[in-house]
């Protein structure tokens, strides 16, 4: 597809870009899956020790009567574990890729059905899945030192690229619309927002958990409040637009990230992967990247980056 | 997008699979992401989330709140961490699995009372090891008075007791 033939909107959705800035994504959100999924692995397994009778299966799980048996829910938890490396490496990943992703969702289905959904991990799924069916091991991976076959850049690592950047900012659209059908245009008052930081922090002081340090000196302000709850409202709500402009893009990612970053100081809810910015990665050219992760891997002289790169 | 394809010559098959692929899963992908915009925003799933978290009105800063306490033998009480209290270390899951429990019956409240003590007889690092009783409690809460005046609750009623014996 070249540049003068495509329609405008078929070279938006397809853009051309190098092998190297989607296989840096997956390195990103593969190192974050190995990282994460791996020193969480003992809360991902106590989920094979819950009692039946707390079990409310969500989602794909839905159809579920009974808990999956502990022995299989435990087994698919380190398959998901080995897929998250197999992932990261790019090793063989036109097939792992994909059965990675799929064991990564019925995991983490399978954790937020007891009782309480949460919506942390929600974009980091969605993210590993778009990657696992998009060519993101070209460079960069086991796969290409085998095979060995020039890269350029190509609208087929352009789409993907595209679509995390899209569910990025739905994911974000959707909790503005929540806010304005159950609070109102009343939610950038303010008030809301403040008496939430209360509870959730006193909920969490009540209930044994770390807290916000920083709650309490914010509280006695409720024009803080006011100014928050009307900026996070706007980020959320304006997020498709800034599918237009990559600079405004980029300045968004930037606030959405303080917004968490906010969260975390006010109300000590970790979004942790909004806040290690890999959220917000697809965003930008993450291919120049590529030195640091050369010279990580020692391989900061050309002659053996190309060893690892075939472009 | 035809015409666009005729003119690409011999790689057209390849660059029309990878167009529709992409394509595709795009469209797929973007419009389960958005579904959840067409459903009542309380009911929520995953992955396909309404994000309805701190989205309802909150005119007033009450907290009522259902707890797992540990009792000292000088008549102190300390919540329980959720680990401890219900084998699960998110807080929000613990404190939907501390509602069920408590509020599913008499037997399965006692009984898991009776669980919580047994962990805790168990526990050996301080200061639960020195705990002498669990109680479920029902304790309401004036937030922002919490954190301006005292950070006690308005009141606070036991419904469940069970001793720990070591």
């Amino acid at each position: 597809m070249t540049e003068t033939v495509a329609p405008r909107w078929l070279r938006w959705w397809f853009p051309q870009v190098p092998a190297e800035r989607i296989a840096m994504l997956r390195i990103l959100v593969g190192t974050y899956s190995v990282l994460y999924f791996g020193v969480r692995l003992p809360y991902w397994l106590s989920f094979a020790r819950h009692r039946a009778v707390q079990f409310r299966p969500v989602g794909v799980l839905s159809a579920l009567d009974a808990p999956l048996d502990s022995t299989a829910y435990q087994a698919l938890v380190l398959l998901t574990f080995v897929g998250s490396v197999f992932f990261l490496l790019g090793f063989w990943y036109r097939g792992v890729a994909p059965l990675f992703a799929a064991c990564l969702f019925v995991v983490l289905t399978y954790a937020n059905s007891w009782g309480g959904i949460l919506h942390t991990d929600n974009l980091w799924l969605l993210h590993v899945v778009i990657l696992s069916l998009a060519p993101a091991a070209d460079v960069f991976s086991l796969d290409a030192r085998r095979a060995s076959v020039p890269v350029s850049p190509h609208f087929k690592y352009g789409w993907a690229i595209r679509l995390m950047c899209g569910v990025c900012v739905c994911v974000y659209f959707l909790a503005a619309l929540a806010k304005l059908e159950n609070a109102g245009w009343g939610f950038i008052e303010g008030a809301s927002l403040r008496n939430y930081v209360a509870i959730d922090n006193v909920r969490k002081i009540e209930l044994g958990s770390p807290h916000s340090a920083f709650a309490a000196l914010f509280l006695p302000y409720p024009a803080v409040f006011q100014f928050l709850a009307a900026g996070s409202l706007a980020l959320e709500l304006g997020a498709p637009l800034v599918m237009l402009n990559q600079k405004a893009a980029k300045l968004w990612s930037i606030a959405m990230w303080s917004f968490h970053v906010g969260v975390l100081a006010l109300m000590a809810i970790l979004f942790l992967y909004p806040v290690t910015f890999i959220a917000f990665a697809p965003f930008f050219h993450t291919e120049r990247l590529a030195p640091l992760l050369q010279r990580c891997l020692g391989k900061d002289r050309p002659k053996k980056a190309s060893a690892i790169s075939p472009s | 997008m035809e015409h666009v394809l005729k003119r690409l010559g011999p790689s057209a098959r390849a660059v029309r699979h990878q167009l529709w692929f992409g394509a595709s899963v795009s469209l797929v992908i973007l419009a389960l992401v958005l579904s959840p915009a067409f459903r009542d925003p309380n009911q929520d799933s995953f992955p396909l989330s309404t994000y309805p978290m701190f989205s309802h009105p909150k005119p007033n800063p009450d907290l009522v709140l259902t707890q797992v306490l540990a009792v000292f033998p000088n008549g102190d009480r300390k919540p329980l961490p959720p680990k401890l209290a219900t084998g699960n270390e998110e807080v929000i899951q613990a404190m939907r699995m501390i509602l069920s429990e408590t509020y599913g019956g008499d037997k399965r409240a006692t009984r898991f009372c009776h669980d919580v003590a047994y962990r805790i007889e168990r526990a050996s690092t301080s200061p639960w090891k020195d705990a002498v009783a669990v109680e479920l409690a029902r304790s309401h809460f004036d937030s922002v008075a919490y954190f301006e005046k005292a950070p006690t609750p308005v009141n606070r009623r036991m419904l469940q007791r069970c001793a720990i014996e070591r």
